[in-house]
């Protein structure tokens, strides 16, 4: 995911207090949502790109007989797995170079994942490869709903899906250029909200919690106040792989 | 001394509020030493499901273990919380 010598949000423990595992807003709700619209029967292979510690393989696996797999790029968040399900099939990849044959899996999940990918257009294009004809794309993720404060979010020196939010739009121009056909597209704001104020409650403030990321000239509150002029939201996308 | 709760119209509470008074401690510190008005127990951090605008969020405070009363001080209400009214308002 983004590049070295950047304060990787999503490897802190600050964030994992209040999201466990899954390390995303509303935990396995939209997980649950998409499995629903998708209908996969019991036995069909899923992969999760970005599984970090491997909550949503463990999920999928025990909660709705699939056969699940992750990839993460993330040696410390798979680590982590690994001590506590040492039996998940959990393998360091990126999103961008899936070690899996064409047309090998029945869905592929990105949750919240998309947006700290080096070459989100990439790893669409490998995700459509991966993909059986037919199969389903989940991506869960932050967006910016004020596309015009993207540049200043990609400028920010931190890795995180806020930071690398897109609009709407740009992120709907990708999903076709890889050969998707979106089905459904969601908001599920209030779910960003609410992780949001569970980091205040938790941390005392939304300063005290970018303080631990604020590092050179960039300080605390600019972080948070460039963030807040993107108007962040998150949504719930599924799309189909064309024939 | 009684102490002021302030605690904004939206939020609600799963335990019922009532008047705390703060009590002056002598060997455990006095500023953050409150016992519960009604019971006369000191006062324990405890779970306690909080819900503003339809969100309900699980936190810690102080609370009575007995009859179950809440506090919230002034700093509490004007700090953390109103933060989060302001974000979830914000959404």
């Amino acid at each position: 995911m983004h590049s070295a010598g950047r304060c990787r949000v999503y490897e802190s423990d600050g964030l994992r207090r209040v999201t466990g595992d899954s390390i995303r807003p509303g935990g396995f709700t939209l997980t649950g949502r998409a499995l629903a619209l998708c209908s996969f029967p019991p036995g069909a292979r899923v992969l999760d790109v970005g599984c970090g510690a491997g909550a949503t393989v463990e999920h999928l696996i025990t909660n709705h007989n699939l056969v699940a797999t992750g990839v993460d790029p993330s040696p410390v968040l798979l680590e982590r797995g690994r001590q506590r399900r040492p039996d998940l099939p959990l393998r360091e990849a990126s999103g961008e170079n899936l070690p899996f044959a064409d047309g090998e899996m029945d869905g592929i999940f990105a949750e919240c994942t998309l947006s700290v990918m080096e070459n989100p257009d990439r790893a669409l294009v490998e995700f459509c490869r991966v993909l059986k004809v037919g199969g389903r794309l989940v991506v869960t993720d932050v967006y910016a709903r004020c596309p015009d404060f993207v540049p200043a979010l990609r400028r920010l020196p931190l890795t995180s899906c806020l930071t690398g939010a897109m609009s709407r739009r740009e992120l709907n121009d990708k999903i076709k250029s890889a050969g998707f056909e979106t089905i459904l597209w969601e908001d599920h704001s209030k779910l960003l909200a609410e992780l949001t104020a569970r980091l205040i409650l938790t941390h005392g403030s939304l300063d005290a919690f970018w303080g631990k990321f604020a590092c050179g000239p960039v300080s605390c509150r600019e972080i948070k106040e460039t963030v807040k002029k993107s108007r962040p939201g998150y949504f719930l996308l599924v799309a189909g792989k064309n024939g | 001394m009684s102490s002021t709760m302030l605690i904004r119209t939206g939020w609600k509470l799963r335990a019922i509020i009532k008047d705390v008074k703060k009590v002056a401690g002598k060997d455990l510190g006095a500023e953050n030493i409150f016992e519960c008005f009604k019971c006369g127990l000191p006062m324990e951090p405890g779970k306690v499901t909080v819900s503003y605008l339809g969100s309900s969020f699980p936190v810690e405070l102080l609370k009575c273990r007995q009859c179950g009363l809440v506090l919230i001080t002034e700093e509490l209400a004007l700090g953390k919380m109103l933060e989060v009214e302001k974000t979830l308002e914000d959404k």
